[in-house]
């Protein structure tokens, strides 16, 4: 039975037409745009996609080691240095969401409205708890920036790295009580099981871009270029940019995402 | 070389020693030969030598006079090793076992262990789980299995081993009956003369892993090659010449050595000086030992029934007694 | 605990319902898994049965890893099965990465030293002389270690058991191994995996009660063989 078993699956997986390997993060997974947009990919262009969400990091060292083609991610940082290392193809906008920062119902450390990193300094003033991702997430990478522009280093009792996904993290903030950066993808699926509110919103810092880069045949000799590249081409073009605005309005009231091919990274507001 | 088992040659080495060294033994159809010898005599080693069991073997091992391959052991041989080994599964499923391991069909081994349940007493215990059987039980099913593949040569290793006297006498009389086959060559490893004697026409003894001695059951036991020989047949008392000043070495059994505490002077006896250790009561019978020789290092012994004459009883341990035995139940040994 | 409750019966109307998707990821788990645990069984009780009745030199350090293999992290055979699995790999030209079969090479991986331990001992506590009797019966060697695996039945089948069971509940080599990939590579575990990281609690612990009842059906249908057996 293992014989036939093999065999078929063996089978399954070759002789096939081009499948390409995207890798994604699990905030992206987990917002479930991709199982709106992948399959709507394949029927366009009869290529394949293997989804793989991992951390940021992750996905982007995949990519630098060229066992995937294609990524989409948003950790701006990671993204410029994946480029300077020079496998890479295009790097194009794609869209955004922005991050918000979420806290007690009852704000205790009172900084509700506030500008962003006005708030993270008074958190660490008070020792406010608060959570992080700790995982090398785009999240993460992001959150690290906002201290970092607020010159405080988060450390001490007050501040816990959870090294799990966005919503087990923000499961950890609810409980006790304490505040977090989260995707608003993410805690719009989760808010209604939380007692955790938005506290900040809007700053032109908790813009969360997403980007999608190819890649070459330089990354690795079984890179699937072209298949890449027509991901790449595909997700900037209108019918992709219209399901991605689209998404998550009748669900959320709002859409989830703000696409944003073609544009300036400049032009972005929140 | 007529139909049966036999070997040339045949040494097995364990761990550096010599444990088996028999240089030609042959057992024909139609005759049963029982190997006698003590514990680690090496008795099994030479049964499993035998059927291809054995390890490091060099020699060869013959069938009908030919230089037998696995194949023709694997057809022609049957062996019943030391404490059966009984398979899951009932009675009926065990004596088919055989048969079926062979690769023959499963109603023709069910219809063969049934016959073989019959002649062996255990066709009543045909649905009965074979590893709930007592010892004499579990002995009969392994024996009918053997049987039942109709082997030409059946090898046994002490098959009564373990088994208290009356399901011994029953089993003794069973296996002779099975045994009395013209097409049947067997060999009965074991350490009881008297299953020899019941069972066997020809004896051999071994001492150490060697054949000391072969031949027919009655002379072998009744006139052992040597001391060692002698001593494994029940001739406990060994007389060597510097105690009894003949020329050879003589033996005698217990049960013909008369301990007395006076000094008999009998004709056609031989009598020996020594000194009382102890008399032990045995149930119906007495054992009188006896150390005898210039350094008191001859143990001596004999067996008498029923109670010691009073005079002897009347004795401390320490005490002169003689022994004498009858010259006509002395024996000769070489050496 | 209301998400408990609520769990209980989205996995009633998912099964009563006969969604697709679950049938299709129940389906894909017991496929990967049996032929796993098949795998893991044909190479396992061998080597095993090679641990158990010969003398070998290293025979001990053997079993000790076969022990050892038990408490196997199941990541990190996940890790190591994916860097070999790589396309810079050296196994990178088959193209494995990502797919079920690679799924069934780690879950086997991990499922092996469990049955050859336990093979080993089920073998051990068979009499000695059990193939020699056999043998001196007339059974060649082969015919003489089938009558011995069948004499340890038992113990074996429960070895098999803990096999399936190793590894159908293991999240850690399916997930980077397999890529969690819809209708491909998602099986109950990573599919629970996934619906608790979006928040869908009802949904996760539904997928758990599904696995659950997998695990406890086929060990139903093994432990009646098993039983059954014993009786006879």
């Amino acid at each position: 039975m293992t014989a036939v078993v093999a065999l078929a699956l063996l089978a399954g997986c070759s002789g096939q037409p081009t499948r390409i390997v995207l890798a994604t993060t699990t905030s992206t997974q987990d917002s479930g745009l991709l199982d709106e947009l992948v399959p709507r990919f394949t029927d366009a262009t009869g290529i394949a996609v293997k989804t793989i969400a991992v951390g940021s990091g992750q996905a982007i060292e995949l990519a630098r080691r060229g066992e995937a083609d294609v990524v989409l991610v948003h950790s701006p940082a990671d993204e410029e240095a994946l480029v300077a290392d020079g496998a890479t193809g295009r790097r194009l906008l794609v869209m955004h969401n922005d991050f918000v920062l979420v806290g007690p119902d009852d704000d205790p450390a009172g900084v509700a409205g506030a500008d962003v990193d006005d708030a993270l300094e008074t958190i660490a003033a008070t020792g406010s708890p608060f959570v992080s991702r700790g995982d090398d997430s785009g999240t993460h990478t992001k959150e690290l920036a906002l201290w970092s522009v607020t010159g405080t280093d988060p450390a001490g009792d007050w501040y816990v790295e959870t090294g799990q996904g966005m919503a087990a993290t923000l499961r950890v903030a609810d409980e006790r009580r304490g505040y977090a950066l989260a995707d608003r993808a993410t805690y719009l699926s989760q808010a209604d099981t939380l007692a955790l509110e938005v506290v900040v919103e809007g700053d032109p810092g908790l813009l969360n871009v997403y980007h999608v880069i190819e890649m070459t045949a330089a990354a690795g000799d079984r890179v699937e270029a072209d298949g890449a590249a027509a991901f790449a081409d595909w997700i900037v073009s209108d019918p992709a940019q219209e399901t991605i605005g689209a998404f998550g309005a009748g669900e959320f009231g709002r859409p989830l995402f703000v696409p944003d091919a073609g544009k300036d990274l400049a032009d972005l507001t929140g | 070389m007529t139909s049966g088992i036999g070997c040339r040659d045949l040494v097995v080495r364990a761990g550096g020693r010599t444990v088996l060294d028999v240089p030609s033994l042959e057992v024909v159809a139609g005759t049963t030969l029982a190997v006698l010898g003590r514990n680690g005599a090496g008795k099994s080693t030479l049964l499993r030598a035998l059927a291809l069991l054995a390890a490091e073997r060099e020699g060869t091992v013959l069938l009908d006079g030919t230089p037998a391959t696995r194949q023709r052991v694997r057809t022609a041989v049957a062996a019943v090793l030391q404490r059966p080994v009984v398979r899951r599964g009932s009675v009926r499923h065990n004596v088919a076992s055989g048969l079926l391991l062979r690769g023959h069909g499963r109603a023709k081994a069910h219809a063969a262990a049934a016959a073989w349940m019959d002649r062996l007493g255990i066709a009543h215990l045909a649905e009965q789980q074979a590893r709930s059987l007592s010892g004499g039980e579990r002995q009969r099913v392994a024996l009918a299995r053997a049987l039942a593949v109709r082997p030409r040569v059946l090898l046994l290793d002490e098959p009564f081993a373990g088994l208290d006297a009356t399901t011994r006498t029953d089993f003794v009389a069973d296996l002779r009956a099975v045994l009395d086959d013209p097409g049947l060559a067997t060999v009965l490893v074991t350490h009881d003369r008297d299953e020899a004697a019941a069972l066997a026409g020809c004896t051999a003894l071994l001492v150490d892993g060697r054949l000391r001695q072969v031949g027919p059951t009655s002379s072998v036991l009744d006139h052992p090659a040597d001391a060692d020989c002698a001593r494994l047949v029940g001739f406990a008392n060994v007389l060597s010449p510097e105690l009894t000043g003949l020329r050879r070495t003589v033996v005698c059994r217990p049960e013909h050595a008369v301990v007395s505490a006076a000094a008999p002077t009998r004709k056609g006896a031989l009598v020996v000086a020594g000194r009382l250790v102890r008399i032990v009561p045995l149930g119906g019978i007495t054992r009188v030992d006896v150390t005898a020789g210039r350094d008191g290092d001859v143990a001596l012994s004999g067996l008498v029934a029923g109670e010691v004459p009073a005079p002897l009883r009347a004795e401390e341990p320490g005490a002169a007694v003689s022994v004498s035995f009858a010259h006509q139940h002395l024996r000769d040994v070489p050496a | 605990m209301d998400v408990l409750v609520e769990g209980f019966v989205e996995a009633w109307r998912l099964l009563v319902s006969g969604d697709e998707g679950i049938w299709a990821v129940t389906a894909l788990t017991l496929q990967i898994s049996l032929a796993a645990a098949a795998l893991a069984v044909l190479l396992g009780v061998p080597l095993g049965a090679a641990v158990a009745l010969h003398r070998f030199w290293g025979r001990r350090l053997v079993l000790a890893a076969a022990n050892t293999g038990f408490g196997l992290p199941p990541v990190v055979v996940g890790l190591f099965v994916t860097v070999l699995l790589w396309r810079s790999g050296p196994l990178g030209f088959l193209g494995l990465l990502y797919t079920p079969l690679a799924m069934v090479v780690a879950q086997a991986v991990i499922a092996t030293p469990v049955v050859v331990a336990l093979a080993a001992t089920a073998l051990q506590q068979v009499d000695p002389d059990f193939r020699p009797q056999m043998e001196a019966l007339g059974a060649t060697r082969a015919r003489s270690f089938a009558a011995l695996l069948g004499e340890a039945r038992l113990p074996l089948l429960a070895a098999s058991m803990a096999g399936f069971g190793a590894v159908v509940s293991e999240v850690g080599a399916a997930i980077m191994v397999g890529g969690n990939i819809e209708g491909e590579t998602r099986v109950l575990t990573t599919a629970a995996v996934l619906a608790t990281n979006r928040g869908q609690f009802a949904l996760a612990i539904a997928l758990g009660l599904v696995l659950l009842l997998l695990a406890f059906g086929v060990n139903l249908v093994l432990t009646f063989v098993q039983q059954r057996e014993s009786l006879r």
